[in-house]
């Protein structure tokens, strides 16, 4: 049967001078959840962000032309559907206006499958379902940090 | 009409000189932007079976970039978010560096905390710890849980040392979990594995069918591709099937909310229409098809015996012996109302013969539109007269004749107690009216893991396979692949092994005591998890878990070796059409994270032949040849051969001459590295000589793939199999695109497998000589039977179980990434807001949800993506605090052994 090891068992590992090279590291603290096995951790609540759109800076993006997180809140704004899609009717738009709505980029107007070479007047349909690429987000701080880009 | 600025325009505006690319000059190969400094090449994204071809930029050693490749057709430089996530998904910081082994006092200790060794170190306990199992238990004993993200290198490894190696059928993928009733079903429905289609089927067809699958968020870049169509032609009809509202339902023309478990009498309804409809495509049936059908009394797949069934659960392990047929199963299966059947039939499943189409009209017979409408509907809130004029409308699509048709579909079919079924009842439709291996006609399969085609279906990391859909059953099979691996006559083990749902039953009755789980988090993924931390715990069990991050099941384990991600290696996936695509390494793993490739090629250094080669013990054993229970010595015939009993499994599987013939450097490699070379200080490159070896198993064998190299071409993005004289077989089975295809055919589904059938009647084989299908399909009759448990009392909702767009899997990669955690960070129970409140539960509000089997806590989300019907709830498994797989239920197809993670019943209260 596993049981916890409390910090001192593994100290004293160390302290003995085995093979190990370092402090143990206890179940509990392996994975995402910082805890035994058989317990039940309690999820935390979830809060979204519901900030109306122009409140927030544009949202990040890991890297250039990597899809910008959303700024604003979705829930009004969603479900996109074959006859609605609300975020084309205040994104798509030419230019950037302090204040304004940040306009979808032209690589959008391309429809790579069909005309590659073509800018065409409307979203290429394929990429018609923004929230395939482009998240909500809510208020949850990372779980683990990530290195990515430093 | 907006005017746009010219081409070039923009390509000058743009931000970053290498988004100029992004915007995909077509057949021109991407090129390094000298001025950045980045590296492109090209490679596959880890996630999902769509198999998305993108490129990867470097920098000093990091990834710095991703983006959709503009050359690869599948996804024509487009990516959904996961897509974009993986340049940061070998970024979280706590990638694990070193191996980690529990110990006290400098040893091994189960109940010891987890400190840091060395290699050596780490595999020295694990020899011991195999070496113990083995002389104990022989080959039964131990157990690889193999992975559908294993790359195609790895599994090929992995079969060789587990099969060849150490005699054992005990390797079974986590794709066991995910795809095992589509393969079951394309083996029997067509005598080969894996979709005659491909992709361009989208663009060709006029009508896509979602079937239980959730495309908008599964397969997202396949999904734009239908939205793209759908978007520009107003005839093109889209319809989602499912048991809730959800994303895909949004750009559907009509979504049909039906009951857990009915898609079986929904098919049969389909069937009945175009049956009576005069709808059938009499001369392609009578050319191609064959009807059949098979025993109903085949339980659920979970254990015979309640001897480790909790209390709780004893009454729904009681229906794999006996099940009471409901109303609508008696009328569905031709039987009388309350009627008791034993489930006689659940060691022979798979059984099937030839029927009459009498027969099969004859059967077809009470899935009436009423009938099916009342046992299906699933939407209480929807009016009768809605969803039957939606029934008929689709039933209209299958049966017009100037009317193509693809279905799709994924988990919704595939993890089901007669996934199977469910399966060959697309195919029964498709056949019936002459939609199947034509472009744009076809029932297409979808696979979820980004190589369950690739590597554990065509490479055969299943506990019945072999490589190029060959099976350790077939003496046959088993001398073509003794030859191929220069192996002595009857190495191989016949018995089929354990697939992955037993394994862990396994581990928890004490016959099997030794563990290595690859690419894979089986204690998340499997259902009914109490179980099997219970078999994790025991004093004599070691549990190996290779992988990049901690996980729930390193958690459980004894060793944990660090194991490099995807860009760290080089490898090759296959996707859901057959793509087979690759890269190189971009990148090296950190600290001591090795490849998984190097871990089996070091561990197979610890084994001699005179270890595994001498006779060994398998219980229940029974082949033609062989000793009953045993496994003979070929320790002579392996000396005639060459061999000396002190011969390592690394010389006789890995470091052997043909290997050798692929030197290290290569060309091939561009000036990227190989640290699976470097840490094994050798001179032969160990994924070409692995992939070639495996080539040749399938190639003239209707599973070709084009050589190593071909694929490395800068103006290749995959090539979809088989592969011959260098062109791709788009549509299988079809003369005009498949050499395969006997010349004046038309259409031949040549696959060999269970091509020779008795003939009998709906209830039993009349005629046992079997009689030859060569060429043929079978148009199966499947009846409509009830899930293993479903609400009633107590336990009054359904539960079924998914994922979310966000992340992938068990988590451990996407919820790493900070836009994803942020995205969606929780698992929350979507569920209808009537049935919130009727509990007492609002938005947010903590509450438990529990079955027979366990329980857990988790949030109640009333107003997202997911709108179940009252009566259903829906929990995603991405998340290790909300361990959804402890509540779920352990009942299979009792054919594929697939898990069924739709259905269960659960009760939901205030936390």
């Amino acid at each position: 049967m596993r049981i916890c090891i409390a910090i001192c068992v593994a100290l004293a590992t160390v302290a003995c001078g085995g093979a190990a090279r370092e402090e143990g590291i206890p179940a509990d603290q392996i994975g995402l959840s910082k805890v035994g096995i058989s317990d039940v951790p309690t999820p935390p609540g979830v809060t979204d962000n519901a900030s109306e759109p122009g409140e927030r800076p544009p949202g990040p993006a890991a890297f250039a032309d990597a899809p910008p997180v959303v700024s604003h809140g979705v829930a009004e704004f969603i479900p996109i559907t074959l006859d609605d899609n609300m975020c084309l009717e205040c994104h798509a738009v030419e230019e950037k206006v302090e204040g304004e709505p940040t306009p979808i980029p032209e690589s959008h107007y391309v429809d790579l499958r069909n005309q590659p070479d073509v800018v065409g007047s409307e979203i290429a349909g394929a990429r018609y379902v923004c929230t395939s690429c482009h998240v909500a987000s809510t208020d949850a701080d990372p779980l683990v940090s990530n290195t990515f880009g430093s | 009409m907006i005017q746009r600025p010219s081409r070039r325009e923009f390509i000058k505006a743009s931000v970053a000189a290498a988004a100029a690319a992004s915007v995909g000059l077509p057949g021109v190969s991407v090129l390094a932007d000298p001025g950045s400094g980045w590296r492109w090449d090209k490679g596959v994204c880890r996630f999902c079976g769509v198999g998305c071809g993108i490129q990867i930029a470097t920098s000093n050693r990091k990834i710095v970039a991703v983006k959709g490749d503009p050359d690869c057709e599948v996804n024509r430089g487009l990516l959904c978010i996961k897509g974009y996530a993986n340049a940061e998904i070998s970024y979280g910081a706590d990638r694990l560096t070193q191996p980690l082994l529990r110990m006290t006092n400098g040893k091994f200790d189960k109940n010891g905390d987890f400190v840091a060794v060395s290699w050596e170190q780490a595999f020295d306990e694990m020899e011991r710890q195999f070496k113990r199992v083995y002389g104990e238990l022989g080959p039964t004993g131990l157990a690889v849980m193999g992975s559908g993200q294993y790359t195609v290198q790895e599994g090929y490894a992995a079969v060789k040392l587990v099969k060849a190696g150490w005699r054992s059928n005990n390797i079974d993928p986590n794709a066991r979990h995910c795809m095992a009733s589509a393969v079951a079903a394309f083996i029997q429905s067509f005598g080969i594995d894996e979709p005659a289609g491909n992709y361009d089927d989208i663009e060709l067809t006029d009508t896509v069918v979602a079937w239980g699958a959730n495309m908008a968020e599964m397969h997202p870049m396949l999904w734009a591709r239908v939205v793209d169509k759908r978007l520009a032609n107003p005839d093109y009809r889209v319809v989602n099937l499912t048991t809730f509202a959800n994303k895909s339902s949004e750009m559907a023309d009509a979504e049909i909310v039906f009951k857990p478990g009915t898609d079986l009498a929904i098919w049969n309804y389909i069937a009945r229409e175009i049956v009576h409809g005069d709808a059938v495509d009499q001369a392609y049936v009578k050319s191609h098809c064959v009807f059949a059908t098979g025993p109903y009394d085949i339980g659920f797949g979970m254990r015979s015996t309640d001897d480790f069934a909790f209390a709780a659960e004893k009454d729904t392990q009681k229906r794999e012996r006996v099940v009471a047929l409901t109303p609508a199963e008696a009328v569905a299966q031709r039987k009388s109302p309350g009627e008791s059947v034993e489930q006689s039939s659940a060691g022979s499943a798979g059984k099937h013969w030839t029927i009459t189409f009498e027969d099969f009209k004859k059967a077809l017979e009470p899935y009436t539109l009423d009938f099916v409408v009342e046992l299906s509907k699933g939407d209480p809130d929807e009016s009768i007269d809605d969803y039957k004029k939606k029934l008929q409308k689709l039933a209209a699509y299958y049966a017009d004749p100037k009317r193509k048709v693809v279905s799709f579909w994924t988990m919704g079919f595939n993890q089901h107690i007669r996934g199977t079924w469910v399966n060959e009842q697309a195919y029964m439709t498709h056949l019936l009216t002459g939609k199947q291996a034509k472009p744009g006609n076809g029932a297409f399969s979808l696979t979820g893991q980004p190589s369950a085609c690739g590597t554990a279906r065509e490479v055969g990391t299943f506990s019945h396979r072999l490589p190029a859909d060959m099976v350790v059953a077939n003496p046959k099979h088993r001398a073509r692949s003794e030859e191929l691996w220069k192996l002595p006559a009857k190495t191989l083990n016949p018995k089929v092994g354990s697939h992955i749902t037993k394994m862990l039953r396994d581990l928890e009755d004490h016959s099997v005591k030794w563990v290595w789980s690859q690419v894979t988090n089986p204690f998340q993924s499997t259902a009914n998890a109490n179980h099997w931390i219970r078999g994790a715990e025991y004093d004599d069990t070691f549990i190996v878990v290779s992988d990049v991050y901690p996980t729930l099941s390193c958690k459980l384990a004894d060793l944990i070796l660090p194991s490099a991600i995807i860009f760290e290696k080089w490898g090759a996936y296959g996707n859901s059409e057959r793509r087979t695509q690759v890269w190189r390494e971009q990148v090296p793993p950190p600290g001591d994270a090795r490849s998984d490739v190097w871990q089996m090629l070091e561990f197979s250094k610890r084994f001699t032949l005179k270890e595994l080669w001498g006779q060994q013990k398998v219980p229940g054993l029974k082949a033609e040849g062989f000793e009953d229970g045993l496994l003979p010595d070929v320790l002579e015939q392996a000396k005639a051969m060459g061999y000396s009993p002190d011969t390592t499994l690394y010389d006789l599987l890995f470091n052997t001459e043909s290997s050798r013939k692929f030197p290290w450097p290569d060309p091939v490699s561009n000036g990227h590295d190989n640290h699976t070379v470097i840490h094994a200080e050798i001179d032969w490159f160990p994924e070409k000589a692995l992939f070639e070896e495996y080539a040749g198993f399938g190639r003239d064998h209707m599973h070709d793939l084009a050589d190593f190299d071909t694929y490395y071409r800068d103006d290749v993005r995959g090539l979809r199999w088989p592969v011959i004289d260098g062109k791709e077989t788009p549509w299988r089975f079809n003369e005009k695109y498949d050499p395969y295809v006997k010349k004046g055919s038309g259409i031949e589904f040549y696959g060999p497998a269970l091509k020779a059938l008795p003939k009998g009647n709906l209830d039993k084989v009349t005629d046992p000589e079997p009689v030859s299908l060569a060429g043929k399909a079978k148009i199966f009759f499947r009846p409509y039977a009830a899930p293993a448990e479903s609400p009633g009392g107590e336990y009054d909702l359904w539960l079924s179980t998914g994922r979310v767009l966000e992340h992938w899997h068990s988590g451990t990669m996407t919820r790493r990434v900070p836009a994803l955690h942020a995205a969606v960070p929780t698992a929350q129970i979507f569920m209808h807001a009537a049935d919130a409140e009727k509990r007492g539960l609002g938005r947010n509000d903590l509450a438990w949800i529990e079955s027979r089997r366990g329980k857990i806590t988790a949030r109640v989300e009333t107003e997202g993506r997911n709108h179940p019907p009252r009566g259903l709830v829906y929990v995603p498994w991405f998340d290790e605090g909300v361990f959804i797989n402890r509540v779920t239920l352990d009942a299979t197809c009792p054919i594929s052994k697939e898990t069924d993670f739709k259905k269960c019943a659960v009760k939901v209260y205030k936390a």
